[in-house]
């Protein structure tokens, strides 16, 4: 019995041992069989890329809301702050998700960049991308988390670090940037990088003339407030192209240009429903076509499905009764048969479903350059980049879904009879302008003709920086009321309950994930009041 | 393969068997004390033996006995009994029915049973027949309002309506909290209980608390239900059992809405409008008046204006026929049970459809004194063909005015008014149109098996080893039809006609396989006054489950669902899991003088889905038993008392609650990259960083458990009184909390968060009338539950568990009850009055979500009787909660179409909102408000946002409820009408019905309370919403005709 009982125990014993070996071996089964745990920069970088491109299209939205669209009729309700400005505490929340969710992404590709033969020019046009997405959240936020952002649960409460500081240490990058870039040939880019170069097909003297006219925005706003190391504008000089992110969008669920997918059609081809004919153009946008500041039809015809005959309404006026041109205002109707998601122009501002989408103008960079030498930060000809500026504008219109030019559009041709049907505007002739000042307006004013719909948050940039184009009445020297009766002279909404002299706000409210998981380190701002620090 | 050789070598234990010499043989016969009839396979067993029998169809046994023998006598539902051999030959034997008696044989943890006087944790065991009374489709409504802590919640209605299973409250913040389902000793998953035949079931076993369950493993912290199916026939030999049922499903508990206005949307001075869905119009005259647009021919429809009733006339009457066969057998070593069903029903939401079909076998084969196999093999399928838009339809009932005869717009395709594009609403398109327009069509095939060997070598010594097995296969497919509208209809008022319905078509299938390994091995010696028990349980649990699906936008030729009948490209989706835990657990139970009884739990778990260096964990338990009445003996000689029993355990279990029931939690530990948007494009593929971090070493939540009572019976067992005050704390709890955007992730994983529920449950059953013809019981039951959140995490006091929109919802929140509702509310003055502006009398809406009180219910009551005269049995049972609050996510639709009866408190005139006060300047104080009234009365004050729609708090309200649950009337044909032949056994008639009455607060004009809809969080503890997506709750009314062969 006794003995029965040891080779029982001793069995028992070693089958338990044998089993939990076996166990351990039967539960290293927790390896992910439906997505990826690891990733390589190759891959990442590219889908940031897209990312940030779709990121433009919310931001531009927010910006169309405030200097460029308003309220059409057959809708009430409005809510969201949009014709009162008294803005919520989520207001736009996701334009700063959006932009650290792709910080990240860029992150990624620089930490398992670094010290990677080869791979420097990751690092590099990540950090250039990196500056282009900060640069924005300052713009929008002034004081962000960036030295002790992107963490992870290494910090769960980065602290806030000043807009200047910021401005400061991304120029230091992006010289970086450009020193390295700068040099290359298109032997020295590796396959590996141009291959997934959906923005410059590896070209690398775009990437630095990129990062050499973000250092060049950074300079023309920080000027003055800013501590730069170095405020030389290389000689590289500034992007003459359109900085286009194209992967091959295509008329597939979910791969659509994403303008197109907002104000157009969907890839089954159903319209955006009651949402595209909700807006309306104002009177004040329209004022810089249909004469009344400026004639320029031509280009409204580019922009606008009746062109300067489109229905349009002041923000805040609620009595309008005309709805929008459906799919939106915004999308050209084809001159034969009807609209629809297979039959359309192809160009203007909403240009199809397969067109790339711009994350920087030509238009822009020659405006600020433009405006850098008027205020000296660089040498060079103010009036042949503010003609380039406005060049490239009509050019961009005119670009189709393959992003080249298309109906023979002639720059030249345009940009004389736009002088000369507008001979006494200082707004369009350069040399009409006397003083630095009015220089700067028509540069500014010019380019917020060429954001119309396209980046119109960088025009409310602008606008809070340099309070251009004006809303100012020269009789009185104060802004125009925001009554119905000067609705080509201002866009502020009648309706707004701002306090300020202009009527406006000044700034979005932070986000209230930041207020409620980060609340020690978030400053307390006013949306009324607060301003970015270039702000004027 | 190192799995097999264990089996092997348990197989090798089993045989080394030593077998006792036996002299004399003693014979007899078992029959019971009711009625005298023999009963089949009762366990005879010689005491300190390995020796014993059972007994046959006709109740006789036989068996070897030695000198001075003793031999027990046992068979569940019976008292055992033990009776001294001495020098008879022939021991015959009448066991009495063991129902609130000690000795009941009841089952607890991994499947092992125990007498009920040993065991040391509240349980409860609810029989058949008491489940089936009102006839269920789905045995968990049986059970409702049955049995103290346990809360059963109706998460959707419809033909195959969901229910959630929770005892004793909440206890893990975002895992789960449902109880275990537990089928013929195997692990099942909860989804099996909506397709098991109720029939089926013989009884189900509620264990309460957690301490009983842990054996089962770790998913056992919040209870567990173990539901035994039926083995053989209920006496000798062959029986055959046929049953029908018709039930008539019927909506009741529908908001309530005015029947005073029609269409119209002007403030301050009411306008009609032929097409418009708000119903601020001028109020009825009974005039006739425009419906709609014309048609494009220039038709035209014209109705009264005046109250139609169709509005609540759109439901339809569902009705269900289920048919039941079972054909049992019983011999002297085995028994074979077969069942089938069949289940065919229409639903409350026109077109809806659904049948299940099941078959089972089961049964119970003596190999061999020492070998027993038991064995069940189960199928069901069900087919479901319902909308996919529930809360289309619903919202779009409830905006339709008064007057409109909607009811005759059900054929859409033939009527021209009913058709979208002629159909009468500008901003709501026809119910009828988008329930017939998007389909989801279901199959699901479940197979269900398990196959047990016990193997008894020696009167002390017995091991078991069981295979079970769960599979579930599924297939759907959900279209929505595309429909052009003609130009000349997009041309004219409203938002809908203006986009064409592209149609769709979304196709999958996928998997889920369960399977459950057990072997224990038991052994037992007495010593003394003291008898030992000792158990080793070996588990192997794995999960699997695989899906594919894909789907494409824009069909090409309408009503083809395929994928190819597109232009646009489809796009698929996929998902696997598995995973896998292993557990070991030890028992030891110790009996001293058969009144005090000790037992002592341990079990240790291997998971696969933690890090190698946390994946095992450790948890123990204790029970204490002590039989007072027994052991005392003063109450020994105290006539009243039957027995009083005093029980306390303790306990903890671990549990991972990563993810849910389908993903198990598997591959949660590792952030993962996904595609970005449309990626990828062109053949080119591009990845983004999850948004989720986790902490590095995550744990096991741990469940703390304690809790104390007693059982009693009374007078003759006539009273039973039983008593359990409960205490849980959670520790540990995983939890996603949310963290800035700015450290570039938005989630973090972690182990933070306590929760706590504590609270009693008890139990009171009186039979005051018990003779030959007559008798009634009462019953009832009674608990209170005090949940809560102690902790969350550091820095995080509250945690969303779901919401509208982002903002109202069910949260946890420190130190509040859990979980609670949040919204915003009114602004109101320091005595509680809501502030008014001076001059517009309206309210205003607070700036930031309050609380607006707790979710689940603090005090439930369930009450049942049955009182039968001769065959003639009637039963209800109700269900009171209270305690709770519940939002009405689809209220503001209510109000906002001018459709809710809130909307004419006051006949759309100007009010004074009621207890309301303004800020008078000068005397800088509030100043009650008596003469301030609204701007408007109409429109203006109904449908805006601040100060009435967005104020959540407008549409909260209590959720306390009293609801007749359950009332059946039977008749079983008198035995000496069916004397006169041999064929029938037994035949009864019954009428019954569920869900018949409800009364609720008058402040709920809105639905019934015990529906939630926040279970669109995965776990489903977001509860305390409900919205339209829920269409309205039913009424059934049914009748059964039964025989038996």
């Amino acid at each position: 019995m006794l003995f029965k009982n040891k080779i029982k125990f001793l069995s028992l014993g070693l089958g338990l041992a044998l089993t939990f070996t076996s166990c351990e071996k039967a539960l290293d089964i927790n390896d992910n069989p439906n997505q990826a745990t690891n990733s390589t920069p190759e891959l990442v970088l590219p889908q940031a890329l897209v990312q940030t491109a779709r990121n433009v299209v919310p931001f531009n939205t927010a910006g169309m809301r405030m200097m460029y669209i308003a309220n059409g009729g057959g809708v009430s309700g409005w809510g969201g702050g949009f014709l009162d400005y008294n803005w919520a505490s989520g207001h736009e929340a996701a334009r700063w998700s959006d932009a650290y969710n792709n910080l990240t992404d860029y992150q990624y590709v620089v930490t398992n960049s670094e010290g990677v033969e080869g791979n420097e020019i990751f690092v590099h046009a990540a950090e250039i991308m990196k500056a282009y997405t900060y640069m924005g959240l300052v713009d929008t936020y002034n004081d962000i988390p960036y030295s002790e952002a992107l963490l992870g649960n290494g910090n769960i409460h980065p602290k806030y670090d000043k807009g200047q500081d910021i401005y400061a240490d991304l120029a230091k990058k992006l010289d970086a940037a450009i020193a390295f870039l700068k040099p290359l040939t298109t032997a020295d880019v590796p396959t590996s990088f141009k291959n997934g170069d959906v923005l410059f097909a590896g070209n690398s003297l775009n990437w630095a003339k990129l990062a050499n006219t973000l250092k060049l925005k950074l300079v023309v706003k920080g000027k003055g407030k800013v501590t730069f190391a170095n405020e030389t504008i290389d000689g590289i000089g500034i992007l003459t192209t359109d900085a286009i992110v194209n992967p091959k969008f295509a008329k597939i669920d979910g791969k659509q240009n994403p303008m197109w997918q907002l104000w157009a059609y969907s890839a089954s081809g159903s319209g955006p429903g009651g949402w595209g004919t909700q807006f309306l153009p104002t009177p004040f946008i329209m004022a810089f076509y249909d004469g009344s500041k400026i004639v320029d039809e031509g280009r409204a015809d580019l922009i606008y499905a009746d062109g300067i005959g489109s229905p349009k309404n002041q923000l805040g006026d609620l009595s309008v009764t005309a709805i929008g041109i459906a799919p939106s205002t915004w999308v050209l109707h084809p001159e034969n048969g009807d609209i629809s998601a297979s039959n359309y122009v192809g160009y203007g501002v909403i240009k199809g479903p397969a067109a790339g989408q711009p994350i920087l103008l030509a238009a822009e960079a020659n405006f600020l350059a433009s405006e850098a030498v008027v205020r000296g930060i660089m040498t060079g000809n103010a009036k042949t980049y503010f003609e380039d500026g406005i060049s490239a504008a009509y050019l961009y219109l005119n670009k189709g879904e393959t992003d080249a030019v298309a109906n023979g559009a002639d720059a030249a041709a345009y940009l004389a009879s736009y002088k000369e049907e507008n001979a006494s505007s200082p707004l369009v002739n350069f040399d009409l302008n006397t003083t630095n000042e009015k220089k700067v307006e028509a540069i500014i004013t010019q380019k917020y003709i060429a954001f119309n719909l396209l980046f119109s948050h960088e025009s409310w940039n602008e606008y809070r920086r340099t309070n251009y184009p004006s809303i100012i009445n020269p009789a009185t020297n104060a802004p125009y009321t925001n009554s119905r009766a000067n609705a080509k002279n201002t866009f502020v909404s009648t309706e707004s309950s701002a306090p300020a002299v202009d009527k406006l706000p000044t700034r979005f409210p932070y986000p209230n994930t930041e207020v409620a998981y980060n609340g020690a380190n978030v400053p307390s701002v006013d949306k009324f009041t607060s301003k970015i620090f270039w702000a004027k | 393969m190192k799995q097999k050789l264990l089996s092997v070598f348990l197989l090798c234990t089993m045989l080394i068997g030593v077998a006792y010499a036996q002299n004399r043989q003693v014979r007899g016969k078992v029959t019971s004390a009711v009625d005298g009839s023999p009963i089949a396979g009762v366990s005879v067993l010689v005491q300190g033996t390995n020796a014993g029998s059972q007994t046959d169809g006709d109740g006789n046994y036989s068996v070897q006995v030695g000198n001075n023998a003793t031999l027990i006598f046992r068979y569940i539902g019976f008292s055992s009994q033990t009776v001294a051999v001495g020098s008879q030959t022939v021991v015959n034997v009448a066991l009495t029915s063991s129902e609130n008696t000690l000795d009941e044989v009841v089952v607890t943890g991994a499947g092992l049973t125990a007498s009920r006087r040993s065991v040391g944790a509240a349980q409860t065991t609810i029989k058949a027949e008491d489940l089936q009374k009102a006839k269920p489709t789905n045995i968990v409504t049986g059970l409702t309002g049955k049995v103290a802590g346990l809360t059963v919640q109706g998460v959707g209605s419809g033909v195959n309506p969901n229910y959630r299973v929770v005892l004793r409250g909440m206890r893990s913040l975002t895992g789960n909290n449902q109880a275990l389902i537990v089928i013929d000793n195997v692990i099942s998953p909860s989804s099996m209980l909506g397709n098991l035949n109720p029939d089926d079931v013989e009884d189900v076993t509620v264990l309460n608390g957690s301490s009983a369950a842990a054996l089962y493993g770790s998913q056992a912290s919040n209870g567990a239900l173990i539901i035994k199916t039926k083995k053989g026939a209920s006496v000798d030999g062959l029986e055959v059992t046929v049953e029908n049922t018709s039930t008539f499903e019927s909506v009741v508990f529908l908001p309530q809405v005015q029947k005073l206005f029609g269409s119209g949307t002007n403030p301050f001075f009411p306008e009609f409008v032929p097409y418009e869905n708000q119903q601020y119009g001028p109020a009825f005259d009974g005039s006739m008046v425009l419906v709609g647009d014309p048609l494009q021919d220039g038709t035209t429809q014209n109705y009264p204006y005046a109250w139609s009733g169709d509005k609540d006339k759109f439901w339809e009457t569902g009705y269900s026929n289920m048919s039941n066969i079972s054909i049992g057998s019983r011999k002297e070593n085995s028994s074979f049970r077969f069942s089938g069903q069949y289940l065919n029903s229409t639903g409350t939401v026109p077109f809806d459809k659904y049948n299940r079909a099941s078959a089972r076998i089961s049964g119970t084969n003596k190999l061999n004194d020492m070998l027993d196999v038991t064995y069940t093999a189960y199928y069901a399928q069900n087919r479901s063909n319902i909308t996919g838009n529930n809360g289309g339809i619903y919202d779009a009932v409830l905006q339709s005015p008064g007057h409109i005869p909607l009811t005759s717009y059900k054929d859409w395709r033939n009527n021209p008014f009913a058709n979208p594009n002629g159909y009468y609403n500008a901003y709501y398109n026809n119910p009828y149109f988008l329930a017939e327009n998007n389909r989801l069509n279901t199959r699901n095939d479940y197979l269900m098996g398990n196959f047990q060997v016990d193997f008894k070598p020696l009167a002390w010594l017995d091991f078991m080893g069981r295979v079970g097995m769960t599979t579930q296969n599924q297939s759907f497919k959900n279209t929505v039809g595309k429909f052009d509208f003609t130009s000349y209809a997009s041309g004219l008022h409203g938002a809908y006609k203006e986009t064409n319905l592209t149609g769709s078509v979304n196709d999958g299938f996928n998997y889920t396989t369960n399977i459950v390994s057990d072997f224990n091995a038991h052994a037992t010696h007495t010593e003394g006054d003291f008898k030992f028990d000792y158990t080793a349980l070996f588990q192997y649990v794995q999960n699997q489950n695989s899906g594919l699906g894909a789907g494409v936008n824009g069909l090409v030729i309408p009503e083809l669902y395929n994928l190819g009948n597109s232009l646009n490209t489809p796009s698929a989706s996929q998902a696997e899991y598995k995973a896998r835990t292993f557990g070991l657990a030890g028992k030891i139970d110790v009996a001293y003088k058969n009144y005090l009884f000790l037992s002592l739990t341990g079990r240790n778990d291997w998971v696969s889905i933690l890090d190698p260096d946390n994946r095992s964990f450790f948890y123990p338990g204790a029970t204490l038993s002590f039989v007072a009445s027994d052991a005392i003996e003063a109450l020994q000689d105290f006539e009243p008392l039957n027995f009083l029993k005093l029980r306390a355990s303790w306990a903890k279990v671990g549990q991972v609650n990563v993810g849910n029931f389908s993903n198990f939690g598997a591959y949660s530990l590792v952030p993962t990259f996904s595609q970005g948007a449309g990626y990828p494009y062109n053949g080119m593929g591009g990845f983004t960083l999850g948004d989720r971090v986790i902490q590095a070493g995550l744990k096991p939540e741990m469940t703390r458990s304690l809790e104390f009572g007693f059982e009693s019976a009374w007078w003759d067992n006539r009273i039973a009184a039983d008593f359990t005050y409960f205490n849980n704390r959670t520790t540990d709890n995983t939890v996603p909390t949310s963290i800035a955007w700015s450290s570039g992730y938005s989630s973090y994983l972690l182990n933070a968060g306590t929760t706590t529920g504590k609270g009693i449950e008890s139990r009171l059953s009186v039979s005051p009338i018990r003779t030959e013809d007559w008798n009634l019981t009462v019953g009832g039951n009674f608990t209170y539950i005090d949940n809560r959140v102690e902790e969350i995490a550091e820095g995080l006091d509250e945690l969303t568990l779901a919401s509208y929109g982002g903002t109202t919802g069910s949260y946890a929140v420190k130190g509040e009850k859990f979980p609670v509702i949040k919204g915003l509310g009114y602004l109101r003055d320091p005595e509680g009055r809501i502030i008014v502006d001076k001059i517009t009398g309206y309210p205003k809406n607070t700036e930031g979500l309050i609380n607006l009180g707790p979710a689940l219910p603090t005090h439930t009551m369930g009450l049942n009787l049955t009182l039968s005269y001769k065959d003639l049995t009637f039963y209800t049972s109700a269900e009171y909660r209270t305690g709770n609050y519940i939002y009405n996510n689809g209220a503001g639709s209510f109000d906002f179409s001018g459709s809710g009866i809130n909307t004419v408190a006051y006949n759309r005139e100007r009010f004074v909102i009621p207890n309301s006060s303004y800020w008078d300047e000068a005397t800088e104080t509030y100043v009650p408000n008596t003469n301030i009234t609204v701007y408007d009365g109409g429109p203006d004050y109904w449908t805006m946002g601040p100060g009435r729609g967005d104020v959540d708090e407008t549409y909260v309200t209590s959720a306390a409820f009293w609801k007749i649950r359950e009332m059946s009337l039977s008749y079983n044909l008198p035995k000496s009408l069916l004397a006169s032949q041999k064929v029938i056994k037994n035949a009864r008639v019954s009428v019954q019905g569920r869900n018949l009455f409800l009364w609720t607060p008058s402040t709920n004009v809105y639905t019934d309370p015990e529906y939630s809809d926040g279970n669109g969080s995965s776990n489903g503890n977001a509860i305390g919403l409900t919205g339209l997506g829920q269409t309205p709750p039913s009424r059934y009314l049914g009748f059964s005709v039964l025989l038996t062969f």
